[in-house]
């Protein structure tokens, strides 16, 4: 395909991607990392959290909170440390933009965590990576250890008096310490089941002291915009929509992925305004050779499938939430006319059924009781009335629970019972004779 | 002195369940629970079986019926810990950390992948009693999260992704030839202790599925031959 009439990519957050390591802090101060630490070190606090109001910077984790309202929540004067928290456990399916920054750019991240630490008056740092990261994890500890031998982490950091501590925290295997109070408790040495909010993090998070989590990509944009300022990130991307109060658009870059079935996977940068179906054809390369595509979740696992003729919507989190789905972590999935959608669904729900954290009856039982179904179907021994079963679930799950885990599991299942119902019909079985036939 | 009855347990029962909580409206001094909790009842309770061993009346309706137990397993002795040559490391982790729990995890990985690849009863006690947290706290962390092994693993772990992108990418073809390979299906390891082979959820490999993380090496891009290439490789 010719590459001429793709939609341009803006390399910002990937600039250092191909760079020959570009991982290293020699290689990143050449390339400009930590000149914006500079610059914040002598801007205040209350500077810098405007910045990054006016920046319109939205959460990358999936949810698209905006950053700076965020930062703002955090509660001052309590006595006790505050904390930041980076949510490097990537573990939604589909998922893996942050892998690329922490291994190929990780002075980047820990740049960005050390102005949002000055930010909200943190002196600690942890970075929790998933275990499934063993690079990531030797990357981000390495530049850790550089930047502390620089004077860039631990104390005085370039002669400000702010002083910071950066460590890495290994995750061990569960998706749901994606989920930001999953993750509080697993810091803490439990097992990662997410609290009941209020009390927010802001207020109430690990230690029972005021913390901030934000996602590896959010505040990999914060240099960027310490240097150039926020308006100039709000004026990138998709403007709000003015029709809507409480729209915030979809503003900056934004690190956009495709794998499953097309020809070339990968991980690409741009300034929203791309279509799905623009990534997916263009620079996901199209069907796998003499396959057509037949269904597309926009962002990781846990959005609704879109199907083919659906995919002009623009990649934002409104466009999408209007398409009938949402942008999650931008990073697509896509299935072709050779997948099975009844096998798909079953491998959904298993996956949630096996991450559900056991602590809220509706998903804990739901998500298995899916599953069964799901497989009984599968299996051929289904009856038209178990769509209906499926469907009383979807009610029961959806929205009762203490995390967004059973709406993520209860999404993309319902939208793909509901959008290929006709394969779903053909693989069970004609119904009983009637008794005296 | 008169037996209770079944019928009078189960109003101490009753009344306990609705005693309001302290402090709400109704509760007066003498009605409080705590009193309630450890006051009659427990001679009572007490009491009963030794009174009613003759008549071997049926046990009343919802009363518990106790068998005798069975015979609870040995405690593991606990392994000394840190072993001198992780002390350093250990210390260092505990002291990131305000609360010697929090370092439950990183200690966990550390000893997994240093004294024999996986965390057996011994070990998880001798670490509980290094943190300072009890063994059922260590025992609900290990089950928790998949990376640990609570069972003595091969000295090649292979993991073999089965979510979504790498399944639409050929996981399953990958598992058949694992099988093809070394007999294994996920869940088993060889008698030899060579391999063993688990079926894992997303690796974040997803665009370079199907992938697999053998130990801690990724594998990506592969084909069945491949998989059998790189299994032929271990020894």
């Amino acid at each position: 395909m010719a590459t001429s009439g793709l939609y341009p990519q803006t390399k910002v957050l990937s600039r250092s991607f191909d760079v020959k390591d570009g991982h290293t802090l020699a290689v990143a101060r050449e390339r400009g990392a930590y000149q914006a630490l500079e610059k914040a070190l002598k801007m205040t606090p209350a500077q810098l959290v405007d910045e990054v109001k006016k920046s319109r910077l939205r959460g990358r984790g999936g949810a698209g909170f905006p950053t700076g309202m965020k930062w703002s929540f955090v509660a001052k004067n309590t006595g006790k440390p505050t904390y930041l928290v980076l949510n490097a456990d990537e573990s939604e399916p589909g998922t893996f933009k942050d892998r690329y920054l922490m291994e190929r750019d990780p002075h980047l991240v820990l740049e960005g965590c050390l102005i949002t630490a000055w930010a909200i008056g943190a002196s600690t740092i942890f970075v929790y990576i998933r275990g499934e990261y063993p690079r990531s994890i030797a990357r981000m500890e390495k530049a850790m250890e550089e930047a502390r031998a620089a004077g860039l982490v631990g104390k005085d950091i370039l002669g400000s008096g702010f002083s910071c501590e950066a460590w890495v925290h290994p995750g061990a295997g569960a998706y749901i310490c994606g989920e930001e109070t999953g993750l509080l408790e697993s810091i803490e040495g439990k097992r990662g089941h997410p609290r009941i909010k209020p009390p927010f993090p802001a207020v109430e998070g690990v230690f029972r002291c005021p913390t901030i989590i934000n996602n590896v990509e959010t505040l990999s944009h914060v240099p960027w915009i310490v240097l150039h300022g926020g308006d100039a990130f709000a004026k990138q991307g998709i403007a709000p929509d003015p029709a809507n109060p409480r729209s915030n658009g979809t503003c900056g870059t934004k690190l956009m992925g495709v794998s499953g079935q097309v020809r070339t996977p990968g991980v690409w940068e741009f300034e929203p305004g791309i279509t799905l179906r623009e990534l997916v054809y263009g620079y996901g390369g199209g069907p796998l050779p003499g396959r057509k595509i037949k269904a597309v979740i926009p962002g990781g696992i846990s959005m609704p499938v879109l199907l083919d003729h659906e995919l002009d919507a623009k990649m934002g989190f409104d466009e999408l939430v209007k398409a009938g789905s949402g942008l999650g972590t931008a990073c697509a999935i896509v299935m072709d006319d050779s997948c099975d959608m009844v096998d798909a669904s079953v491998n959904i729900a298993h996956f949630f059924a096996h991450e559900s954290c056991g602590q809220c009856t509706p998903c804990r039982e739901g998500c298995h009781w899916m599953e069964k179904v799901l497989h009984r179907i599968a299996d051929g021994d289904g009856q038209p009335s178990d769509l209906d079963l499926l469907e009383g679930m979807f009610k029961s799950i959806e929205g009762r629970t203490i995390c967004a885990l059973a709406d993520a599991a209860v999404w993309p299942v319902r939208s793909i019972v509901r959008k290929f119902r006709a394969e779903f019909l053909a693989r069970m079985q004609p119904a009983p004779a009637p008794a005296g036939a | 002195m008169t037996p209770p009855t079944g019928d009078e347990r189960a109003v101490t029962r009753r009344d306990q369940n609705q005693a309001p909580a302290r402090g709400t409206r109704g509760a007066g001094p003498e009605g409080a629970p705590p009193g309630a909790r450890k006051g009659p009842a427990a001679p009572a309770a007490a009491a009963a079986p030794t009174d009613d061993v003759t008549k071997v009346a049926p046990p009343a309706p919802g009363a518990t019926v106790r068998k005798s137990a069975p015979a609870a397993p040995k405690p593991p002795v606990p392994a000394a810990f840190p072993p001198p040559e992780l002390r350093a490391e250990c210390e260092a982790l505990v002291a990131r950390y305000p609360e010697r729990q929090a370092a439950l995890i990183p200690v966990l990985h550390l000893a997994q992948r240093r004294l024999g690849g996986w965390i057996s009863p011994e070990l998880e006690a001798g670490i509980a009693a290094w943190l300072g947290v009890p063994d059922q706290h260590v025992r609900g962390v290990l089950t928790f999260y998949t990376m640990f092994n609570t069972k003595p693993v091969g000295r090649h772990h292979v993991q073999v992704c089965r979510t979504l992108s790498c399944w639409l990418r050929g996981s399953k073809d990958l598992l058949g030839a694992i099988e093809r390979k070394t007999g294994l299906r996920p869940g088993q390891t060889d008698a030899e202790r060579k391999f063993t082979v688990t079926e894992v959820e997303c690796l974040g490999l997803c665009e370079v599925a199907p992938a697999l993380f053998v130990n801690d090496d990724a594998h990506v891009n592969l084909t069945p031959a491949a998989v059998e290439k790189l299994l032929d490789g271990c020894k």
